[in-house]
Parts: C-alpha cells; sequence; structure tokens
C-alpha cells in the first residue's frame, strides 16, 4: 500500500495482533501447564507459569511418561528426526531427478510417465495403505527406518513443481551448457541443482512438516516401542484409564514436538519465502 | 582456424515442418558470414545445425574438412552466443567463462591465465567476481562473447547477438565484434535479420528466404547486383523501388502501366516470353534533375528531411505507381511540387516478374 492512512494502519495492526493471539493463545496454555506440577492443572487452566519447569522437562526427555510405558521423549523425538529428514530428502531426490528426466530427456512414453506420475496427486498415503503395509511387511521393514521412510518418499506434487520450474529455465542455458561440453550429470550437478536451491528449501521446510507429522502410517508399521514417533507419542499419552493424567508431562511432550519444525522454519525462512515468490533467472 | 562447408543441408521439424529446404554454402578459414533473411526464414535453424544442437535431416556438414552430422556440439570445436545470451546466472562472470575450460580439463592455472586475457580483450576485468544480473544488457553481452573467445574454438556462432541491446549500443557492439574478427581471424558465422548489421559486418553474405538461399555474395555484390526479386527488396533502405512495367519490342523503352513509357534503353540482350519484368530503382539512385532531362516526374506526397538526406515519397506522374527517391543534402523540394528525376541505366534492374530472377 502506497497511501499513509493512519486509521487503515491501526485496522491493520489491531487485525494482525488478533490473528497472532488467537495463534499464540493455545501454545501460552500449553507451555504454562507444562511447568506445573500435574495435580495443580488437573482441574483448572493456569494463568501464569509454574515452578516446575525443570524438572517436568527433564522427566519428559528421559523418562517420558509411565502411563505409555516410559520411553523418553528424546528417543521419540530422534524417531521423528530420522523419520521426517528420510521422508524430505527421499522425497526431493527422488522428485527432482524424476523432473530432470521428464523435461530434459526425450525417451518413449515420456509424457505417459509424466501423467502416470500426475495421477498418483490423486491417491494420498491413506487410500493405497493397505496394500503397501502389505508390501512393506513382506520385505521385513516393519519396525526398522526404511520401512516408516520409503512407502512416502514417491511425491507427485514435488515431481511437478521441479518440472513446472525447469520449465521455466531457458532451453538456451542447457545448449549452452552442452557447447560447453558439460554431459547430462554436470548439467544436473552444476547448473540445474544449483538454480533450485530456493526451490529445495521451500520443499524442504513443507515436507519436514508433512514428515515430521506423519501420523496413521507410524502408527500402521511400529509396534515395538523403542521405535514410537513423537506425534504417536502424544496421542498414547492423551489415553489414559484409570490414573491421574499427567497433563503436565503431555504439554511438556507437545511443546517439544511443536520445536524441531519452528526451529526448521526460522532457520531457513528466508531461502524458504524466495523460494515461494521468487524464481532466480 | 578452420574452413566450414554445409552441404545441401535439409531439415525438416516433426509435424513434416520444412525449414530448410537444401542450403549449400562454403566458408573459408577466417571468413565472417553471415546469414541474413527475414524472421522465419530458417537461420537459427542453420546455425543450430552447425552447433550441433539440432539434428541435420539430410545433406552433410563439415568443420575444417571432418564431417561432423553426428558430433556432439562439445566435440565440434565451435562456440556460441545466444541471442539471450544464456549465461549461467548463479556464476560469476569468472565462472561463466572458466566452465567450458573446466570441463575440458584444462589445468587451473591455464585458466585462470585465459579468463584474464579475454576480460582484458573485453574490458571486462573489473566485473569478474559479479554475476550476470548485475551487469547491464551491453556488459551481458560482453560476457556472453568472452565465454566464447576464451575457448579458442575453431568455428563462432552468433544467433543475433545484438538484437536485445539499445541502438547506440548495438552500433558499438557491431563495432567491436569486427575489430574482435579481424583481430582473432576465427571462422565466423553470424545470424541477423538486420540488414544493416549484416552489410557492415559480413565478408560475404547468404541471403536466405523461406528455407532456401536467395544469394550468396559480398556486401558490394549484393548491393550491386541482387540476384533475385527478394534480395533486391530485402537489401537497402529505404528499400528499392519495384515496379512491374512491360518491356517494348524495340527495347528502348519500357513501358509502365497502360502506356506511359520510360525510354530506358540497356535492355537489347533481355529476352524474356511475355516480356512482363519488374524494374527495380534503387531510392539513392533517382536524382533530381531539369525538367528537360527528365525521364519521370514524381508527384510529392510526403517528406522525410533528415539533414544527411531528404526522403521524398510520391506517385509517378499520371500514375498511382509509388515512388521513393532519396536525395543527397538539404533539398528545397515540397508536397506538391512536380519533381523531374532521372536515373543512369547502369543502376536499373531488370528482374523476371514470375520467377523473380535478375534478367540484367
Ligand atoms: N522446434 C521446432 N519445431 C517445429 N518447427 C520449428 C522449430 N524451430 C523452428 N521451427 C520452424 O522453422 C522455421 C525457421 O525457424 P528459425 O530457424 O528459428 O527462423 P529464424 O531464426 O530465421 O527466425 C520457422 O518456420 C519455425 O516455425
Ligand atoms: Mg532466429
Amino acid at each position: 500500500m502506497i497511501e499513509n492512512r493512519p486509521t487503515l494502519n491501526a485496522l491493520t495492526h489491531v487485525t494482525l495482533v488478533i490473528g497472532i493471539v488467537i495463534v499464540i493463545f493455545p501454545i501460552y496454555i500449553a507451555f504454562v501447564a507444562s511447568t506445573h506440577e500435574a495435580r495443580d492443572i488437573l482441574m483448572t487452566v493456569q494463568g501464569w507459569f509454574g515452578t516446575n519447569f525443570i524438572e517436568n522437562y527433564s522427566t519428559v526427555l528421559e523418562k517420558g511418561k509411565a502411563s505409555t510405558g516410559s520411553i523418553s521423549v528424546a528417543l521419540m523425538m530422534w524417531n521423528s528426526l530420522v523419520m521426517a529428514l528420510g521422508i524430505v530428502v527421499g522425497k526431493i531426490s527422488i522428485s527432482i531427478l524424476s523432473a530432470y528426466a521428464i523435461v530434459y530427456f526425450r525417451f518413449p512414453f515420456r509424457m505417459f510417465f509424466f501423467w502416470m506420475i500426475f495421477v498418483t496427486l490423486m491417491l494420498p498415503v491413506e487410500v493405497r495403505i493397505l496394500p503397501t503395509y502389505e508390501v512393506v511387511a513382506n520385505l521385513g521393514l516393519l519396525n526398522t527406518y526404511p520401512g516408516l521412510v520409503l512407502p512416502l518418499i514417491a511425491s507427485a506434487t514435488a515431481t511437478f513443481l521441479f518440472r513446472q520450474f525447469f520449465l521455466t529455465i531457458p532451453d538456451e542455458l542447457a545448449e549452452a551448457a552442452r557447447v560447453d561440453g558439460a554431459g547430462p550429470f554436470r548439467f544436473f550437478f552444476d547448473i540445474l541443482l544449483p538454480l533450485s536451491r530456493t526451490n529445495i528449501a521451500a520443499l524442504f521446510v513443507i515436507l519436514f512438516i508433512y514428515g515430521w507429522n506423519q501420523y496413521l502410517w507410524p502408527l500402521l508399521v511400529t509396534t515395538e516401542q523403542n521405535m514410537t514417533t513423537i506425534v504417536m507419542g502424544i496421542q498414547a499419552m492423551l489415553y489414559v484409564p484409570d490414573d491421574i493424567n499427567e497433563w503436565n508431562i503431555t504439554m511438556a511432550t507437545a511443546i517439544l514436538a511443536m520445536l524441531p519444525p519452528v526451529l526448521i522454519i526460522i532457520v531457513m525462512q528466508r531461502q524458504f519465502v524466495k523460494g515461494l515468490v521468487e524464481t532466480e533467472k | 582456424m578452420a574452413t566450414v562447408t554445409i552441404k545441401d543441408a535439409v531439415k525438416t521439424y516433426p509435424g513434416n515442418v520444412q525449414a530448410l529446404h537444401g542450403i549449400s554454402i562454403e566458408i573459408e578459414d577466417g571468413e565472417l558470414i553471415v546469414m541474413v533473411g527475414p524472421s522465419g526464414c530458417g537461420k537459427s535453424t542453420m546455425l543450430r545445425m552447425v552447433a550441433g544442437l539440432e539434428t541435420v535431416t539430410s545433406g552433410d556438414i563439415h568443420i575444417n574438412g571432418e564431417w561432423v552430422n553426428k558430433k556432439e556440439p562439445a566435440d565440434r570445436d565451435i562456440a556460441m552466443v545466444f541471442q539471450n545470451y544464456a549465461l549461467y546466472p548463479h556464476m560469476s562472470v569468472y565462472q561463466n567463462m572458466a566452465y567450458g575450460l573446466k570441463n575440458r580439463k584444462i589445468p587451473k592455472d591455464e585458466i585462470e591465465q585465459r579468463v584474464q586475457d579475454t576480460a582484458k580483450i573485453l574490458e571486462l576485468e573489473e566485473f569478474l567476481k559479479r554475476k550476470p544480473k548485475e551487469l547491464s544488457g551491453g556488459q551481458r553481452q560482453r560476457v556472453a562473447m568472452g565465454r566464447a573467445i576464451v575457448r579458442e574454438p575453431k568455428v563462432f556462432l552468433f544467433d543475433e547477438p545484438l538484437s536485445n541491446l539499445d541502438a547506440k549500443l548495438r552500433v558499438q557492439m557491431r563495432l567491436e565484434i569486427k575489430r574482435l574478427q579481424d583481430r582473432l581471424g576465427v571462422t565466423t558465422i553470424y545470424v541477423t535479420h538486420d540488414q544493416v548489421e549484416a552489410m557492415t559486418l559480413g565478408h560475404r553474405l547468404l541471403l536466405m528466404n523461406e528455407g532456401r538461399v536467395e544469394q550468396i555474395g559480398t556486401p558490394l555484390e549484393v548491393y550491386e547486383k541482387p540476384q533475385t526479386l527478394f534480395v533486391a527488396g530485402f537489401i537497402g533502405s529505404p528499400s528499392m523501388n519495384l515496379i512491374p512495367v512491360r518491356l517494348d519490342p524495340s527495347g528502348n523503352q519500357v513501358i509502365l502501366g497502360e502506356s506511359l513509357p520510360l525510354p530506358l534503353n540497356n535492355f537489347e540482350n533481355i529476352v524474356n516470353g511475355d516480356s512482363s519484368v519488374t524494374l527495380g530503382m534503387r531510392p539513392e539512385h533517382l536524382e533530381a534533375c531539369e525538367t528537360e532531362n527528365a525521364l519521370m516526374f514524381l508527384q510529392v506526397e510526403l517528406l522525410e528531411k533528415l539533414g544527411a538526406d531528404t526522403v521524398v515519397y510520391g506517385s509517378l506522374d499520371q500514375t498511382d505507381t509509388a515512388l521513393t527517391v532519396r536525395l543527397s543534402g538539404i533539398h528545397p523540394v515540397d508536397t506538391g511540387d512536380r519533381l523531374p528525376v532521372t536515373i543512369t541505366p547502369e543502376h536499373l534492374h531488370i528482374f523476371d516478374s514470375d520467377t523473380g530472377n535478375r534478367l540484367n
């Protein structure tokens, strides 16, 4: 907005502040709850911080919650991290390579393969979950990291995004590289990959959050407790049959679960925004 | 240093689009050939076939005697400058120039030396660390040329390298390319649609139209003896007056329109069946003269006073045949005047109206 109208300015700010409060409030309540003793928050919602911050968080990280088998949340976070990073790296490498093949190489049934990939956009994980489970089980990958990651790394969306980006790169660039003696590998690593940097960053953030938040698939393929991911962990903590629910522990776990995605966004924010709004050419 | 021989080059694109119908030319070592013609006539296609970026449907291309039809661009020892420069956006100027050398496994210190030398020739030294987007259009153009020069190839290929520059810079870079080519003596094929560029740069021109060669010759040959109607109309600015006339059987006059005779001679040995021909006269060859010496009269309709020249547009007396005359200097003539003009016979061009071929 070029005009400088004070009332409008005030209005925008008020709107933004309201938005932020709405988003922050539940997080604040969760964080406050995670600093109290269990019985202080059993029936009420606390408005201000308690004194058990260090105690609660070290319990969570080291021992987890007794009612869910005392698996340490640190281990859960590690599992989630491995799974999320595996999904991110796998999805990005596979999709950038398939997009490269589809855009830059002439081979029989090229468009057929493209449409096959495109059609799978319409099939989310949940639709094909039973056959996928069967395959993973037969391969003996239950309760392993590859079992968690592999079925999730094919990505039509990312392939499509990379394809669209590659199509915007002028043909002359590829031709100049050919004249300069760069073969397909050189062209990919020296030119295409550096040019895709911001797109990769944006996808990294989006896919990391996608991977971190996976719930249904890890629930199916892991039965051993030390393979629990943090999202499964939180879900399990909510269900306490006949005991006092230690909400402080659950809340601390939730806060911890939020940290890595937030960190990733903060670290990659600049590149992320660039990747979404501009294509550097 | 190399010769380039193109023989009967034909290109058919998928979908049966025939872009080239058999182009042949022998380019000598160190020669600068300009391929010129209107947009879409197949210039780029021909150049890209020499570069190896486009397959050859039929015909042969030899570089320095070696048959290269099936060779990869990198193995042909050519360097190409693209219209949009095609610089690698994420690499510095230095890296852009060094990339081709690096891929050829040339030692690092030699690369350094060659890039520095080339940068000096092109006055790019202070920009070596910059990215392409931090350069002006003219500087990017230089980098694109630097990337070609640094490779020390057998052949330079330019595809309309100046068309993204403003008019002033274009003239400047044109001179610079000419000077560089003279100095380096590398065989060069230069593609453009701009006839001024073609005339000023080329040792020889290859005029193309609709995928065919119209004429090959030095700029002056092409100007003085255009072999076809197309060349006659394409080369020269303002373009040649082309007027349909009939040859009088006596051979000492042509008849314009129904019955306006122009007493022109010099056509004794022209034989043309139905005697309907096209007469070509360059605007700059028509001169104003005294009334009694006039060959024809021009009804002046529009004037462009350019200082160095005065361009007069009008129609021939008593006809609606348009005629353009370029008089040198500032001329006291006004719209509505009846301007007596003449032309010396050696400046007349006669073409067969049907085939377009030159007759005299
Ligand atoms: N990849 C292509 N597929 C089909 N037709 C093409 C292709 N490239 C060029 N053409 C056609 O070939 C003709 C010559 O094109 P081009 O060589 O680019 O002309 P110029 O460079 O002289 O303007 C044009 O009619 C164009 O439409
Ligand atoms: Mg072209």
